[in-house]
């Protein structure tokens, strides 16, 4: 049953509010570096107050003096507000049919999957303030109408966009707008040739943009659990094999897909983006919990 | 062609519709091999190069094709039903009538008769008909043909079953006219006839086929039923003519068996029945003496009434009582007048012996009175009453009777009071010799002995006129023997006794003959009867359906004497055999004006089937089978196929599997025999030119096999016929040496080869198969063989012989004939462990364990049959165990016996 937007949202919330702890840490996260909004205990441009300071007639304009403050005394302060960065999260979503595949075995198919877990990201990242963008008019934008839009983004995907066609397995150069303080959250099943991945990351990256690579797979994708006489059809549908016994090449086949999942994620190490594989039959929450854990780890990193 | 075609059904034609779902199915097949189950797999490009190439052929090969097309075809067909030569597929809107023949003529035929008819019920069940009966044959009774029905099917078995042939023909046309007529539901009839045109058959057919559809089943031709017949006035050999229907296909031996009253058999004759004419006259070599012994001839092979014709008084053994103070005493030994009497008279006559009343009702053509004078005067008069309606009665004197009045009745001279001594103390006369007999008298002919005298003799009253009374007297003119008639009978007195006390007649051979020619003087030609005051004849015994004996059942009616040779087997009077005071009339189904005509060639153009050839052949099993083993061939073609074998090692493959086929069968067969018997306990017998006599002994040997294998640890393995010239007899523990397979002298090398089986431990089991205890016709051939042959001195099996106790413990060795009696080595040799290398008798033992275990063709029975088996099994035992059971297993009983 495909999500709808405030299924999508009851679901996600459902994850997300089943770790109050985590949103407790997510205002600790928030607190320190990661998220725009977020004071740097300097002084700098900010919305909020710092402090006062002595008026330096060689590096300051007469005009910051805050003469309010300087009233009371005999010296000229001028009133200093805390530096504040300008953070945010884009999210994205393949779209290409291969996200659509659910096998037997699986309860829910990869784009359900990563639906889910981008919401419920969304969700803990807005209730702590943090800025939320999508390809979807993509503008940043925070608390409801940012989980609004970003939802529309997960169901419906950004106007405009190319439902169909290879491309979509990586995010396009449209999509890949630059903007500083940005971590990027490309989820997909990321089963493009290695080249183009590289090529993909190698584009976004030079952005200098850090992210977060999420590999949603479906358990048949990984251990082709199949028997006998198979015909096995791709998303192009004049790409199939022919497998007699489809038990016979079981084992090679899950070392390539491994391979290949190994790969992707060394090409994320090299540039410097978090990568985290899921499988569709994992519970959400499950999921979610590592996302979380590693999002921690990437704070961490960029607190330092 | 045509006519297999018509008698080719199907018994579920409808699914032959399923032929209309070929070309569906065609398409189907076309499509394989089965598509892949298709999966949408992202990942696909994975898979690419992982496994070699794999080239599907996009259709199946059309040899594939045709074969899988073939496979369900044959299904198609098989759950149709094919059925070749069906019997009647009932029709189940309709009931069923059956028309059963039970006269006599369907007692050979009765186990296929009455096996169709169950077979009918068993499927009128299956539909759930109701089932109505006619008999053909007549009942006795008021109502001759009483309609049975419509009965359910159980009760129809039930009566089905119970169910025997009648001993006189049917009456086709009497059933006919019983039919009732308001019946117009139109009925499936089916008539099981015995295949003999009776009276008004065609009439009945017409009325049958007027009511229904009428189907018609009759034996085949080989089968039809045979009657024997024998005429009167018969000359030094029985005149027996054989009747037959003319299409009865001949040229085959039948054995004419005569059987005396208590079911020895006196002599058999092999007769060429020729066939291609409804009668011909059987020859038989037979004495008048074995004649005179023989009650029934009967045709070996057809149990009916009319394969059994009985031999009436002019052959018979005359029925004669001696009349003796009470019913035990038979006569002390060389004193009594009795013991004489019955020495002399017991192998020409059939004797029983008790008060006079009781033998007046015997129905005794000739009554002896031993020295008897006082009896009651009921009892006189009665006899003489027996006398006057035909008997004759002989009188002996004796010490009794010098005591009587003179003017007793029932003597032919008067007497004088008092015997003649001639060789008394006081007497001066010497004992005087037998006066030669006259011409008149019956003894005329016979040889008088010299040395035969009589001492004391009864005179007869002088005065009185002894002309033509005298049948024999003594040289002094005295009378020995006088008769006179009395009424339609006769009274014969001997003047002197029937011991040795009176005179020495009794011991001599002309005594034996002189009652021999009185016996045979009972009881008048049945021609001489009319006219006299016997006007009915009682039965005496009837035969059954089967042609078996029984005592008369309650509906015969006695045969009225006036219209004898008219009266024909009927309900009310069933052949078997009638008499009264000593006169008999057989009634046999046989005479000489019956002729007997095939049903099937008299109703030309009415449809029928036989009970052999009708016998169903159902296809489905075997198409279902072809259809199985093509599956698996197109199973081994898709793995052969599938597993990438190349064409040329399939090629190769079935080159070597077809080489295989040819060389193994052949290869194997040479010496299966030898391993089977060696790896086997095997029963082994002499196999004879005669394929008959091959298969009764193969026969009897199968069934000794299963009974061994019932009672005993011996289990053997099955039978094997042998040629001792060819086979190796080393497998065997015993082989049975029939005397039918003794007729061929065996060659120098079968000798050679027996000599070499009895050297190394073997036993030859002879059977003479005569019956005979000492010099029997097979003797010859037995001598033949064994005086090439060293075999010990025999005796027979003394009473603690360890052949009488190997398994059971047995007093004699009963085979078809009840004297069994077997030869056995005399003195043990030690080197063979007792087992004597050669068993001799003659009692026939392979016909009685060929018999079906009922034995009811053996005078003893079922008891005599299962003798004969614990004979089979001791003699098995015997060989396999030799003397171990000597003293083992038994001891406890034969100690009980010797203690006894």
């Amino acid at each position: 049953m495909p999500l709808t937007l405030s299924s999508l949202r009851e679901k996600s919330d459902r994850i997300a509010g089943s770790y109050e702890d985590l949103l407790i840490r997510a205002e600790d996260v928030a607190a320190s570096v990661l998220i725009g909004g977020h004071r740097k205990r300097l002084p700098g441009y900010g919305d909020e107050f710092w402090q006062f300071r002595e008026f330096q007639s060689l590096s300051d304009q007469p005009q910051d003096i805050d003469w309010r403050q300087s009233a009371k005394g005999e010296r000229h302060y001028i009133r200093q507000k805390e530096q504040q960065v300008v953070q945010r999260f884009h999210f994205w979503l393949s779209r290409y049919e291969g996200m659509n595949y659910k096998s037997d075995i699986a309860p829910c198919s990869k784009a359900e999957m990563a639906q889910l877990i981008l919401m419920a990201l969304g969700v803990v990242l807005s209730r702590s303030g943090e800025y939320l963008s999508s390809p979807f008019r993509n503008r940043a934008s925070r608390g409801e109408p940012g989980l609004e839009r970003l939802g529309a983004y997960l169901l419906n995907g950004a106007e405009g966009q190319q439902e169909s066609g290879s491309a979509a397995i990586l995010p396009g150069p449209g999509e890949a707008e630059s903007a500083t303080h940005t971590s990027r959250i490309l989820a997909g099943d990321f089963l493009a040739p290695a080249e183009d991945i590289e090529a993909c990351l190698e584009r976004l990256a030079g952005q200098g943009q850090n992210g977060l690579i999420l590999q949603v797979l479906d358990p048949a994708e990984e251990d082709l659990p199949f028997d006998g006489h198979v015909l096995f059809e791709g998303v192009e549908h004049n790409e199939s094999i022919r497998i007699d016994h489809a038990q016979s090449i079981r084992s090679k086949y899950q070392e390539r897909v491994k391979a290949h999942c190994r790969n992707v994620a060394e090409i994320a190490e090299s540039y410097g983006w978090l990568y985290l594989k899921f499988r569709t039959d994992m519970p959400p929450a499950h999921a979610f919990e590592k996302l979380w854990l590693l999002l921690q780890s990437l704070n961490e990193r960029q607190g330092l | 062609m045509g006519a297999f075609l018509a008698n080719f059904i199907f018994t579920n034609p409808l699914v032959l519709l399923g032929f209309l779902a070929l070309p569906a199915i065609l398409y189907l097949l076309r499509t394989t091999p089965p598509p892949p189950r298709r999966i949408f797999l992202p990942t696909v490009q994975f898979l690419k190069d992982l496994v070699p190439d794999q080239q599907t052929p996009s259709k199946t090969p059309l040899w594939l094709l045709l074969l899988r097309m073939l496979i369900i075809a044959l299904i198609i067909t098989a759950l149709a039903g094919p059925v070749y030569n069906p019997g009647t597929a009932l029709n189940t809107s309709r009931s069923l009538t059956l028309v059963i023949d039970n006269g006599w003529s369907a007692a050979p035929n009765w186990e296929k008769i009455r096996g169709k008819a169950l077979d009918l019920m068993n499927e009128a069940e299956r539909v759930d008909l109701t089932v109505t009966i006619y008999k053909t044959a007549p009942q006795p009774g008021e109502v001759a043909f009483p309609e049975a029905g419509p009965l359910p099917v159980g009760e129809a078995s039930a009566l089905l079953r119970a169910m025997t042939p009648l001993p006189w023909p049917a009456d086709h046309g009497g059933l006919r006219d019983s039919l009732s007529e308001e019946n117009k539901d139109p009925q499936q009839i089916i008539w099981l006839s015995d295949g003999i045109m009776h009276a008004g058959s065609r009439e009945l057919v017409n009325a049958l086929q007027a009511r229904g559809n009428l189907n018609i089943f009759t034996p085949d031709t080989a089968g039809l039923p045979m009657a024997l017949s024998l005429a009167r006035g018969s000359g030094e050999m029985p005149d027996l003519t054989l009747h037959a229907p003319p299409d009865k296909p001949g040229g085959y031996n039948l054995t004419i068996q005569a059987m005396s009253e208590n079911g020895n058999i006196v002599g058999f004759q092999d007769v060429l029945f020729k066939g291609d004419a409804d009668r011909q006259t059987a020859g038989f070599d037979l004495n008048r003496s074995l004649q005179e012994e023989t009650l029934f001839y009967r045709l070996e092979g057809q149990r009916s009434a009319g394969g059994v014709v009985i031999a009436d008084e002019s052959l018979s053994r005359k029925s004669v009582g001696i009349v003796t103070e009470n019913e035990q005493n038979e006569g002390t030994p060389l004193i009594d007048a009795v013991y004489y009497l019955r020495r002399a008279l017991q192998p020409y006559a059939d004797l029983s012996f008790g008060d006079i009343d009781d033998l007046l009702d015997g129905g005794h053509a000739l009554i002896i009175l031993p020295d008897i004078a006082g009896m009651p005067i009921e009892t006189l008069n009665a006899l003489q009453g027996w006398v006057e309606e035909g008997g004759l009665l002989l009188r002996f004197a004796g010490p009794n009777m010098t005591r009587e009045l003179q003017n007793t009745p029932l003597l032919p001279v008067p007497l004088r009071r008092g015997g003649r001594n001639l060789q008394g103390a006081l007497s001066w006369e010497e004992p005087l010799k037998i006066a030669e007999f006259d011409a008149e008298s019956p003894f005329y002919g016979l040889d008088v002995p010299a040395e035969v005298t009589v001492r004391t003799q009864i005179l007869a009253d002088p005065g009185t006129d002894l002309d033509g009374k005298i049948w024999a007297s003594l040289e002094d003119g005295t009378p020995l023997i006088t008769a006179d008639t009395l009424g339609q009978g006769r009274i014969v007195l001997f003047h002197t006794t029937s011991s040795a006390e009176w005179s020495d007649l009794a011991l001599s051979g002309l005594f034996v003959n002189m009652l021999r020619r009185v016996t045979a003087l009972a009881g008048a030609p049945p021609g001489a009867i009319t006219g006299t005051r016997i006007q009915t004849l009682d039965p005496v015994f009837t035969l059954d359906g089967f042609g078996r004996r029984q005592s008369p059942p309650a509906t015969v009616e006695p045969l009225s004497v006036s219209s004898l040779d008219d009266i024909r087997p009927e309900p009310s009077h069933p052949p078997g055999l009638y008499g009264r005071a000593g006169i008999y009339h057989a009634l046999n189904i046989g005479h000489m004006d019956l002729r007997l005509r095939s049903l099937e060639k008299a109703l030309t153009g009415t449809s029928m089937a036989s009970y052999d050839g009708e016998s169903e052949f159902h296809f489905t099993m075997p198409l279902l089978y072809a259809a199985g083993i093509l599956f698996l061939l197109d199973w081994l073609i898709m793995i052969a196929m599938s597993a990438g074998i190349r064409r040329a090692s399939l090629k190769a493959g079935a080159r070597l599997s077809l080489v295989m086929m040819v060389i193994i069968p052949a290869g194997a067969a040479y010496a299966q025999d030898d391993i089977d018997y060696a790896n086997g306990l095997y029963l082994a017998y002499i196999s004879s030119s005669d394929p008959s006599a091959n298969a009764v002994t193969r026969q009897a040997l199968e069934n000794l096999a299963v009974e061994l294998r019932q009672r005993t640890s011996a289990e053997p393995d099955g039978v094997a016929a042998l040629d001792p010239a060819r086979d190796s007899l080393a497998f065997f523990p015993w082989i049975y040496w029939p005397a039918s397979s003794m007729r061929q002298t065996p060659s120098a090398e079968a000798l050679r080869n027996i000599q070499s089986y009895l050297d190394n431990g073997g036993t030859i089991f002879f059977d003479l198969q005569d019956g005979v205890q000492g010099a029997g016709p097979n003797t010859e051939a037995l001598r033949r063989i064994t005086n090439a042959l060293n075999i010990p001195p025999l005796m027979p099996a003394p009473d603690d012989h360890v052949l009488r106790k190997t398994f059971y413990l047995l007093d004699n060795f009963p085979g078809r004939y009840n004297n069994g009696q077997i030869w056995v080595e005399r003195s043990a040799d030690a080197g063979r462990d007792g087992v004597s290398p050669v068993l001799i008798g003659s009692s026939d033992w392979a016909t009685a364990w060929a018999m079906e275990r009922s034995g009811s063709q053996l005078t003893g029975g079922s008891r005599q049959r299962e003798m004969a088996i614990r004979t089979g099994v001791n003699i098995m035992m015997y060989a396999l165990t030799g003397n171990y059971k000597q003293d083992q297993v038994h001891i406890p009983y034969i100690l009980e016996r010797l203690e006894r």
